[in-house]
């Protein structure tokens, strides 16, 4: 057992069993309800379902757009914290206080008011249009309306760790001839990284799941601008209970083996340097 | 390398860290800058290392000005307190990261950067520790291999933030013989901070005094023990006793202890301090000799010496005696002894409020030795 009876740190026993109570009652048994209900299908009615050409493009677009959206969410959002972390300037805690705003704002709103301006007639649509850039209802307006969202998850994930380093390590850094860029990319950004992979994963996560935002600016065009969450509300709304839970599973295991993977290689590059 | 810095000033806010500090580092000196939290010597340190800049003043290398160069372009190797290692490099990676991040023209080859961090290890003696990341090395071997790294740039001048302060005594004590064996062989230029006068005293050639943000003085280790030039100096370096007297046409009055103070002898009557060695005071028997009486309050036995705390008059008086001589005189708490400075000094308290201290300057030119 991992705990002993003399741990300083007492109340194993109830605190792991109110921990696996509570993710079984909030999660686990509504996923295994979903599992249940995907095996109550025979396998070729599963596979027609959930890999159907239409549901495959969905996938590609809802995985791929989180990716995106993730990826440039990872070096927004470092800007955004090391800007708020690393200077002073009137409004700071404004701004600061800003970043929250996608997680408060109902998803709803946040796509209205970005098809609002990213439409052709928007503000920034018009501005677009003459250059033959179509953003609203075409994929780079998903991987838009998912930047939105995720972006603070990468700010408060890499903010606190950016206050924590020391300054000592720049300092000898650059007394030992390192250009600027070199501390950077040399010094600050490895002891980043974790964190940066953390928020990465966080923002993805959040971006598979986005619904409410990005159905308002992708035009939800079959094969086209339509995310797999788009297609299972179409699914229940047709009554289609079983293809709905059929694409549900595959996301449910696609997100969990990707983020997995993610943590694992978290955890393995951690124990390299912090084992003792 | 040679360092003169002149007039350095330097404010935070409303705190001045260093005010109007000059100080001249010799080639291959190695120096200590000693004195308690908040006197401006890690200011004056990172001014030199240029990961501070003054307000006001300069800093030459070698006599060329050096105020406005980079930390990178100074060619110093900086030490720091904790370490400030590389968590995600290994102890090769630390020690070489100096010399990976030259341009390409100036770096040396992968094998002479190999050749050269092994050199260095073998110096710090942690060769087989190479693949090791810091987290996996004591606190002894973290600051030797900040250490290798800041000598693999082969630096101009070395510079360390309080070294050993966060090591314990006995690895402190070790580390401390090593640098001085180090920089012996090395013939480098070297300042580093502490506050510990022991360090300061065992490690340095000379030692610089700082208090608020000045300079007290200068001078050999022995000078600064032996004849400190201010009141400061005096209690911040070893044990003392401070006295308040009054001094009289040359002559100090502390209490009934009259001694003679000739450096005094145009003033007439004022107040001032003397300052007396714990071992520079000698007990003997009342009746025996000369002195004043005095009460033995507390004896407290160290290994060969004894420590005696003694009430004269209202003053609290502590004097250090050898073993032998403790078991002559049989002392005991509530004893009376006869008490008498075998060599003190005097400083004169400023005006009437009695509170301060004369100008440096001042005091150092009327102080006298008895």
């Amino acid at each position: 057992m991992l705990a002993t009876k003399s741990s300083v740190i007492p109340g194993f026993g109830p605190t792991l069993g109110y921990t696996l109570f509570y993710l079984g009652l909030i999660v686990l048994i509504p996923l295994a309800a979903l599992f249940f209900r995907a095996a109550g299908m025979g396998w070729e009615q599963f596979v027609q379902a959930a890999f159907a050409p239409r549901v495959l493009a969905a996938y590609r677009l809802s995985f791929g757009g989180a990716f995106i959206a993730a990826a440039i969410n990872v070096v927004a959002g470092l800007l955004v914290a090391w800007v708020l972390v690393r200077y002073e300037f009137p409004g700071r805690k404004l701004f600061d206080a800003m970043v929250d705003l996608p997680f408060a704002l109902p998803t709803a709103v946040a796509g209205i008011a970005l098809t609002a301006i990213y439409a052709p007639n928007g503000v920034i649509g018009q501005l677009l249009r003459p250059l033959g850039i179509k953003v609203a209802f075409t994929p780079i307006g998903v991987v838009i309306a998912m930047v939105f969202i995720g972006m603070p998850f990468v700010v408060r994930t890499v903010q606190p760790v950016l206050q924590d380093l020391e300054l000592e390590h720049e300092e000898v850094a650059a007394s030992l001839g390192a250009n600027r860029l070199q501390v950077f990319c040399l010094v600050i950004l490895p002891n980043l990284l974790p964190a940066l992979v953390t928020g990465f994963a966080l923002a993805f996560a959040r971006a598979l799941g986005e619904y409410g935002s990005v159905i308002f600016i992708a035009g939800n065009m079959p094969g086209i601008s339509e995310i797999a969450p788009l297609l299972i509300v179409t699914k229940l709304e047709q009554y289609d209970y079983a293809g709905a839970t059929a694409i549900a599973v595959v996301m449910l295991v696609a997100a969990f083996l990707m983020l997995l993977v993610i943590n694992t290689l978290q955890k393995w590059r951690q124990s390299r340097f912090t084992a003792n | 390398m040679m360092i003169d810095a002149r007039n350095v000033r330097k404010t935070f806010g409303t705190f001045a860290a260093l005010n109007d500090v000059s100080l001249q580092i010799a080639e291959g000196e190695m120096v200590a800058l000693l004195g308690p939290s908040g006197s401006g010597k890690t200011t004056l340190l990172r001014i030199l290392g240029g990961l501070e800049f003054p307000d006001s003043g300069s800093v030459l290398f070698d006599g060329g000005d050096a105020t406005k160069v980079a930390a990178r372009d100074r060619c110093v190797g900086f030490v720091f307190q904790h370490y400030a290692l590389f968590r995600h490099m290994t102890v090769f990676d630390n020690v070489s990261f100096g010399l990976r991040v030259r341009s390409r023209a100036e770096r040396p080859s992968k094998q002479e950067i190999a050749r050269r961090v092994h050199h260095l290890l073998s110096m710090v003696q942690l060769d087989d520790l190479a693949t090791r990341y810091p987290s996996q090395l004591s606190g002894g071997q973290r600051q030797r291999v900040a250490l290798a790294r800041a000598l693999a740039i082969q630096p101009r001048v070395l510079l360390l933030d309080e070294p050993f302060g966060a090591l314990d005594a006995q690895v402190r004590k070790e580390l401390r013989r090593w640098l001085r064996r180090l920089h012996d062989e090395l013939k480098i230029t070297g300042v580093f901070v502490t506050h510990d006068q022991e360090e300061a005293l065992d490690v340095a050639d000379r030692v610089v005094v700082m208090n608020q943000g000045r300079i007290e003085q200068i001078g050999s280790p022995t000078e600064i023990y032996d004849r400190p030039a201010t009141p400061f100096v005096y209690q911040f370096l070893g044990n003392v006793n401070a006295l308040p007297c009054q001094i009289r046409n040359g002559r100090a009055e502390i209490g009934s202890l009259v001694l003679p103070a000739p450096a005094y002898a145009g003033v007439s009557s004022a107040a001032g301090m003397a300052f007396v060695r714990p071992h520079d005071l000698q007990l003997s028997r009342p009746g025996e000799g000369e002195g004043a009486l005095a009460v033995v309050h507390h004896v407290t036995v160290l290994g060969p010496t004894v420590r005696v705390e003694l009430m004269m008059g209202e003053q609290i008086v502590e004097a250090e005696t050898t073993r032998q001589r403790f078991s002559e005189l049989g002392l005991a708490s509530g004893q009376q002894v006869q008490l008498w400075p075998r060599e003190a000094r005097f400083f004169l308290r400023d005006g009437w409020e009695g509170t301060s201290f004369q100008s440096r300057e001042e005091l150092a030119r009327s102080s006298a030795m008895l």
